[in-house]
């Protein structure tokens, strides 16, 4: 019995033994994992730390070198951080004395609504733009929502502003005082048709020039107008369904007359029942300075021939001349600018004709507008523009 | 007893050409030369017609012609240099009964003084167009409220001025950068992406379903059309 119980004893010690050493074996593991966890978990809080140090960084560098006045702004509008710019503008900015609503930081209830409506209506990452007043200057305001916050870029325009109403105040004033000379110049030729004396056919003839280089006035004066408005950059237009063989007609009948005096024929094809989506006023005009260009650079007697062709969706216009032609180098510069193609086809004109024509096609309408010439003396040229069918 | 034209004008050039015109064309003309005198000359002398310049020293022609479409219906032919079409708009806004742009010839003039001569009633507040309405949506241009079906939106300021815009072009194209001058503004300095931000938000109000718009539709590459 006592042998039995000593054998019991020492298995049951065994056991406990081996238990034990189990147990301290897989802790030992155990702690070897938990040591390794912990020192990637050191290692990740350490990047987090880096990487976060750094943006911080980047954020302070940004605020102190960025030349506009940039506000970081809470979900709630509360102010985050403000740029130096920023707090040269609303004053000091210090986080540590607790949340600041950006209404009472800038004073300014338009800020307020447009970082509202930021917050509220936009797409994340896309950028809204507002004019907002204060203290009397103007400032183009830039927000965009981000994942926890708004940024908001504060930039004075105001002397933008002034220097682009100056410009546009400048050409209204210079057009009036042209274009009111170059009425009454007409007006008066007008009376001179009316004499009780009937004219000789020499006064007709100096009659009909001082009208054509009126006539040249007129359109060198409407260049410069529409020139200030490829200069300000905008496109301004409005499109109507418009029957394009009329639109085209009355331009031709306008510089009739020119052709005549010259001896030049032209010879339209135009379609019927064509309805384009067009600035009427605009297109004719883009029209017209082709014609004329046309016109201008045909030798006496020449011919002048316009015809159209629907493809697909769009209609393409084209006028072909019998003048000097236009060398390979020059066919897309012509559109450019105040440039002038070389001295046999210069004769007079701003050199905006064209340009003219290709703001009013490309970006009023989205077509496009190019020009052929086999490059060989008096080859002639073509023009072709495209207009959307309506 | 011959039709009398006043003409308010400053440029003397232009002035005696359009006198001695329509002097020839058999009118009784009378001339002024600045806002001031011609406005006291026409209620003195009650023309049939007034010729009158838009940009004149003092009181400019905008104003005579406000402060005359009060007292009387007379009719008022505008001439200007300024050509854009925003001018003429804002000019027959104002009360004229047409809009001549400089350069002009006498035959056009002419024929515009008869035109107006004839149609010399223009008919009682015509001018003043108070509501717009649109199938189901209503638009109160004095209270400045829109309702679709009855219901009442809200809308702020520049989408209300972006809607309006584009429901008086009904069916005609308007280039972004037009939408951009006409409701933000000739000062505004910056990008055009503003419109398509208001527009979007626009059709969040107005369309059943602003993925699929059927009031404000996106002419690719060229701007935004109210459909007729």
């Amino acid at each position: 019995m006592t042998v039995l119980l000593l054998w019991l004893g020492l298995a049951l010690g065994w056991g406990l033994c081996g238990v034990l050493g189990y147990w301290l074996w897989h802790t030992q593991k155990n702690q070897q994992q938990l040591s390794k966890i912990n020192q990637t978990a050191q290692q990740t809080i350490q990047q987090v730390q880096t990487a976060r140090q750094t943006a911080q960084a980047q954020l302070t560098a940004l605020t102190k070198t960025v030349q506009e006045a940039v506000l970081f702004v809470n979900p709630d509008l509360t102010l985050h951080t403000a740029s130096e710019k920023a707090q040269t503008l609303f004053g000091t900015f210090d986080p540590s004395t607790g949340a600041v609503p950006v209404r009472s930081y800038t004073q300014s209830l338009e800020i307020e609504v447009f970082l509202r409506d930021t917050e509220q209506s936009a797409l994340q990452n896309e950028v809204l733009e507002q004019q907002i007043q204060l203290m009397g200057h103007v400032y183009r305001g830039r927000a965009v929502r981000y994942a926890n916050g708004i940024a908001l870029s504060l930039s004075d325009v105001s002397e933008l502003q002034r220097l682009s109403r100056m410009r546009r105040d400048f050409i209204a004033n210079l057009s009036h005082e042209l274009r009111t000379p170059l009425t009454t110049i007409s007006l008066l030729l007008d009376g001179l048709n009316t004499l009780q004396q009937p004219l000789t056919a020499e006064q007709r003839h100096t009659l009909g020039r001082i009208r054509n280089e009126t006539r040249e006035l007129q359109q060198m004066a409407q260049e410069v107008l529409d020139l200030a408005q490829i200069e300000s950059g905008r496109a301004l237009f409005r499109l109507r369904k418009t029957s394009l063989s009329p639109m085209l007609q009355s331009q031709i009948e306008r510089l009739r007359p020119l052709a005549e005096n010259r001896e030049i024929a032209i010879d339209a094809h135009l379609p019927e029942n064509l309805q384009v989506l067009v600035d009427e006023e605009q297109v004719g005009r883009a029209f017209g300075n082709l014609l004329h260009n046309a016109i201008k650079f045909s030798s006496q007697g020449g011919k002048v021939c316009i015809s159209t062709i629907q493809v697909s969706e769009e209609v393409r216009i084209s006028v072909q001349d019998q003048g000097p032609g236009i060398s390979e180098r020059e066919l897309t510069r012509v559109f450019e600018r105040f440039y002038k193609a070389d001295r046999t086809r210069s004769s007079g004109g701003t050199g905006l004709g064209l340009a003219i024509a290709k703001h009013v096609i490309e970006e009023g309408h989205g077509g496009k507008i190019w020009a052929e010439s086999s490059g060989q003396a008096n080859a002639g040229s073509t023009f072709h523009f495209t207009l959307p069918i309506a | 007893m011959n039709t009398t034209i006043l003409i308010i004008e400053d440029d003397t050039g232009l002035r005696t050409a359009l006198a001695d015109n329509l002097r020839n064309e058999g009118f009784a003309v009378l001339t002024e030369q600045n806002g001031q005198s011609g406005l006291e000359r026409a209620r003195a002398a009650s023309p049939d017609l007034i010729v009158l310049d838009l940009m004149l020293p003092g009181l400019d022609g905008l104003s005579v012609c406000r402060l005359l479409r009060k007292e009387s219906n007379l009719p008022i032919i505008m001439i200007s240099a300024r050509g854009m079409e925003m001018d003429k708009i804002t000019g027959l806004e104002t009360g004229a009964d047409d809009y001549v742009v400089k350069p002009f010839g006498m035959g056009e003039l002419v024929a515009r003084v008869k035109a107006a001569l004839r149609r010399r009633q223009p008919e009682p507040n015509a001018h003043h167009i108070t509501l717009l309405r649109i199938n189901d949506l209503q638009i109160d241009l004095i209270g400045r409220r829109v309702f679709l079906d009855g219901n009442e939106l809200h809308l702020t300021q520049k989408e209300f001025n972006l809607l309006v815009e584009l429901v008086r072009n009904q069916g005609v194209v308007l280039s972004r950068d037009l939408l951009m001058t006409q409701v933000w503004g000739d000062d505004y300095v910056g990008g055009n992406h503003t419109v398509d931000v208001h527009i979007r938000w626009l059709r969040e109000k107005i369309e059943a379903n602003p993925s699929e718009p059927v009031r404000i539709t996106t002419i690719r590459g060229i701007g935004y059309r109210f459909e007729q």
